[in-house]
């Protein structure tokens, strides 16, 4: 009895206290919560890592309604009557909102309000059986697995089996979670809810500022990691990489980064209108500024995963970028064309712009490697130059969108400037298409090193080709006289979206092949409309060009 | 310039085939078509042709050269591997050994006998996917005084088993049944064959049997080690059921079952119901085409017999009659055998902590009786000319593997594709070094 009482008051005020929840203080009383070490998919990670990455998946932002993440994945075993119904679960696609005759207006719903849909369970079979055969999974099914995995996470961390918070004696053992504890340590993960409790609970009614500080919950916390460490396994975990881990989070380098580029690209913008010399000194202290804050956020990264950051769609976005900004500004060293530093900095914001936009469909979570990609070095080698070869083709790109404008403006003003530019993009497109066919040829010597075949038509490696037979021939059509300054600027537009089919569409729309451990679902009616725009600009421009003629 | 697209095109079109269908479909109609071919020759044709325009060769020609030189190298070893290189697999079971490499050509063979025992007489690579066989163009096999035609060939057909009931009294017989509750909903058949007299089939903690009152007391299997429903055909139309608990230790509910009856378990609130029930059963297999592939498609054939006209899937086994004589056919893998064996001493499957997915994979391996090597993934064996790496594996239901799947391969090509490798980057790197020491020796060139 007693037990269930305090438990009903103890529902009573964490609820209360979302629903009225206004306290920024609590961000940092509770933050202590940040640090306890889980077990999630194959590492062990800050529990803010994991209720980040949990809260994106359920509900698809990292925050819900202002609370951070930690604070809320937390109580969903705390008190999950209060999360049953609390409009958590995300459905976005239309047509599972309809064939679960759900409110259409909404795209938020209660996981109560599921558990109760009789259709779910069915949808679910359904797509267990085409998984079984193996059949390709239409975007329709492609839902309902996102929906399986954020019932069912939400349902195991409500019944306790979530948090995998207490390890093995082995280290390839499956940590146990809080069902699974002991009596003692059960008494101790309480111990750390009881102070949380106490902890907020203060904060509420603002009593004495002592007992809200959060020491409390920090002395639980550390009391339980420590009979962990005495009771089961020496050091665990790893200290000093979970505290780089949380303060990677909370820092967000690659948000600042893209905002710096942005600054950087606006004065950029500034300097050519107003050809102030301070105006673009300080732009560049930006653009730099963010590329050093860039390198940092991958050296971190880099140093969290122990391998490369070429693994995913997510990080190729990073680096990118990160070559499209160095190699401008070695050229810009050079050559001093002011204009290159500034379609890198647009188009690196851009790209990483994309990644913090649309983080379900570029999953920003650190995660294990396949075997096939591990602990080799032509493997990380080719890829990297693959990718930052995309990086110059970017800047052409650029380039070219740039000359496609001046077109426009009037053809006869600007010669000198056309000239000058197809000139760089010829430049730009020698340094990708180098760097490409290396990265082509040395991706084939892996290939037949670890698989035993050169070359194999798989699809990434095939479009890899075929950008580079779209840019050669750009290049050998440039030599022969065929293709003029226009034909250049709009050549490196188009063939960009080459670059795109490999590097996004081999992923997100063929997802076939050998590269599997890349692929991704989401955006492709985007990227589609984006591509569209793209040639309709480059049309509308020859059209306007040849009848001004 | 034009060749360059049209192989770019080609390739995008492959590309979009192999992610509809499968790499193997996309391999043989696009990226080893004539079309491709023609395409190749046409551009190392070209290739040699500028290169002779260019003649005589000056110093700043030289990463031209190379490059060019370089891509004719690695297009001709591409070819020797294509037609002269061997890429197979081995698939190793845990503790036995073999020689066996599968290739991934298709092999039709049929054998005849009269009575006694069969005889090969005919085994031929198919390539019905290039080639397929149609009513109008069938692939003929003369059989002495008969003859077999292949009439239609589906690649992605799924084969379909389903149980009828028939009146021969020498089949034995089939349930259907479902186990349902609150926690899980299941229907299963259960079939006797002429040679098995106990089939049985585990549902998480419980396990259902069926067998025939004649050979109850003779099959041990019957006997229950866990929970356990026990059916028992008495006769042409009824059916016993017993249940049986483990932790009582005794038969906790016994009686006769009609179809449609329910009869509560007691394990749980888990009820079964008997669905359909066949004194005799026969097993009729259908073909489908599915056009696209999935896990259970295989290629399958359609064989014209006698005026018979009869599916018959890879890997599977067709029966044919005719007079006194029986034919079979069978279309399977190609293989070689190596001339040494390769035993699987140990496969060792490495995960990531905590989870099932493999974080690494190796094969412990005994090669030709004497050399001891471990294969992993990035570390490949070469040997006797062969060279053998970890491709994949094969797990049971648990997860546990039970077997390694190497891929072989013997590449005459590669010293030339390396070399053309070779060249090609050390022309662009030429080219890139050239260019930007000599922009003016560049611009001249552009505006010839």
């Amino acid at each position: 009895m007693k037990k269930n009482s305090l438990f009903l008051t103890l529902v009573i005020i964490v609820s209360s206290l979302f629903i009225g929840m206004t306290e920024v203080k609590a961000k940092s009383v509770t933050e202590s919560l940040k640090y306890i070490p889980v077990q999630d998919r194959g590492r062990i990670k800050p529990f803010d890592s994991f209720a980040r990455e949990t809260l994106q998946l359920v509900y698809g932002k990292q925050k819900y309604k202002g609370k951070p993440a930690y604070d809320v994945i937390f109580t969903w075993y705390l008190v999950p009557d209060h999360w049953i119904k609390e409009k958590v679960i995300q459905v976005n696609h239309n047509g599972l909102r309809e064939s679960l005759k759900l409110d259409k207006e909404e795209t938020y719903y209660t996981p109560m309000q599921l558990m109760q849909n009789e259709r779910m369970s069915l949808f679910f079979k359904e797509l267990a059986s085409k998984q079984n055969s193996g059949d390709k999974l239409s975007g329709y099914y492609q839902a309902v697995q996102r929906l399986q995995s954020q019932m069912s996470i939400f349902q195991a961390i409500r019944m306790g089996h979530g948090f995998l918070m207490i390890p093995g004696p082995e280290v390839k053992d499956r940590w146990r979670s809080v069902a699974q504890y002991n009596e003692e340590e059960t008494k101790r993960y309480y111990k750390m809810s009881d102070a949380y409790v106490a902890t907020i609970s203060n904060l509420k009614t603002q009593e004495t500022k002592k007992s809200s500080d959060g020491s409390q919950l920090t002395a639980a916390i550390n009391e339980f990691i420590k009979a962990n460490e005495t009771n089961v396994r020496a050091n665990y975990f790893d200290q000093s990489l979970l505290n780089s881990e949380v303060s990677y989070n909370n820092l967000q380098p690659f948000m600042w980064t893209w905002i710096l580029y942005l600054l950087g690209g606006v004065l950029f913008l500034l300097f050519f209108l107003f050809k102030n010399k301070h105006l673009y000194s300080t732009a560049l202290v930006f653009i730099i500024g963010g590329f050093l804050l860039h390198s940092y956020g991958f050296g971190i990264r880099v140093y969290l995963a122990g391998r490369p950051p070429v693994a995913n769609m997510y990080e190729t976005l990073l680096w990118v970028p990160w070559g499209a900004i160095f190699f401008a500004l070695i050229l810009e060293k050079i050559r001093r064309t002011n204009l290159l530093l500034f379609v890198a900095s647009i188009a690196a914001t851009l790209c990483m712009i994309i990644t913090s936009l649309a983080p379900n469909v570029f999953d920003p979570s650190l995660q294990p490697l396949e075997p096939v990609l591990k602990s080799s070095f032509w493997l990380t080698t080719h890829v990297l130059i693959i990718t930052i070869s995309y990086g110059a083709f970017f800047l052409a790109w650029g380039i070219g969108n740039i000359m496609m404008l001046f077109y426009l403006k009037g053809e006869e003003k600007h010669q000198a400037f056309l000239k000058e530019s197809a000139e760089t993009i010829y430049k730009t497109l020698q340094i990708g298409i180098v760097l490409l066919a290396a990265g082509i040829i040395l991706g084939g010597i892996w290939a037949d090193y670890s698989w035993g075949r050169f070359w194999g038509w798989d699809p990434k490696e095939t479009w890899a080709l075929i950008a580079l037979l779209g840019y050669l021939a750009l290049l050998h059509g440039r030599l022969v006289g065929w293709v003029k300054n226009f034909a250049m600027g709009a050549g490196s537009i188009l063939a960009f979206s080459l670059v795109i089919m490999a590097w996004y569409g081999v992923n997100y729309v063929l997802g076939a092949g050998l590269h599997s451990y890349g692929f991704g679902v989401g955006g492709v009616e985007y990227v589609a409309f984006a591509i569209f725009v793209q040639f309709l600009f480059v049309a509308v421009v020859a059209v306007l060009r040849r009848s001004r003629k | 310039m034009f060749i360059i697209l049209g192989i770019a095109i080609v390739s995008a079109v492959g590309t979009v085939v192999e992610a509809q269908y499968d790499t193997k479909v996309a391999q043989t109609l696009v990226f080893h078509s004539p079309y491709m071919y023609a395409l190749l020759w046409l551009l190392c044709i070209t290739l040699f042709l500028v290169m002779v325009d260019r003649w005589p060769w000056k110093k700043r020609h030289t990463a031209f050269i190379l490059a060019h030189i370089g891509i004719i190298t690695l297009l001709v070893g591409s070819y020797i591997t294509r037609k002269v290189g061997i890429d197979g697999s081995v698939y190793l079971e845990s503790g036995k050994q073999t020689n066996v490499v599968t290739l991934p050509d298709n092999i039709l063979s049929v054998y005849a006998s009269f009575g006694g025992n069969y005889t090969n007489l005919f085994s031929e690579k198919i390539d019905f996917l290039t080639d397929p066989p149609s009513k109008e163009d069938p692939y003929k096999v003369s059989l002495g005084g008969d003859e077999l035609q292949i009439i239609d060939y589906w690649h992605f057909a799924l084969r379909e088993s389903r149980f009828v009931e028939t009146q021969n009294l020498k089949h034995p017989p089939a349930v259907r049944f479902q186990i349902f509750g609150s926690r899980a909903n299941s229907t299963q058949w259960l079939a006797l064959t002429d040679k098995k007299k106990v089939v049985s089939t585990s549902l998480g903690p419980l396990r259902v049997v069926l067998t025939k009152e004649y050979d109850q007391k003779k099959h041990q299997a019957a006997t229950p080690g866990g929970n356990q429903i026990l059916f028992t055909v008495l006769g042409d139309n009824k059916i016993k059921y017993e249940i049986y608990s483990a932790k009582k230790a005794m038969i906790t509910k016994r009686g006769v079952v009609g179809l449609g009856d329910e009869v509560v378990t007691g394990f749980m609130d888990f009820k079964i119901r008997l669905l359909n029930f066949y004194a005799h059963h026969e097993e009729k297999v259908t073909y489908t085409d599915n056009v696209y592939p999935n896990n259970y498609t295989k290629p399958a054939l359609l064989v014209n017999f006698n005026g018979k006209q009869q599916w018959m899937g890879k890997n599977s086994v067709l029966k044919l009659f005719k007079n006194d004589r029986a034919y079979i056919v069978t279309l399977g893998d190609d293989s070689i055998e190596l001339n040494f064996p390769i035993k699987l001493k140990k496969f060792i499957l490495g995960r990531y902590q905590g989870t099932m997915r493999a974080a690494s994979y190796a094969s412990d391996v005994t090669v030709d009786n004497k050399l001891d090597v471990n294969i992993s993934m990035n570390e490949p064996l070469k040997y006797d000319g062969y060279t053998f790496y970890q491709a994949s594996f094969q797990q049971d239901d648990m997860g546990n593997p039970v077997a390694s799947i190497l891929s072989v391969n013997k590449d005459p090509g590669r010293f030339l594709k390396y070399l053309g490798s070779l060249l090609i980057v050390l022309g662009s790197i030429h080219l890139f070094y050239n260019r930007r020491r000599k922009v003016k020796v560049k611009k001249n060139n552009e505006k010839k």
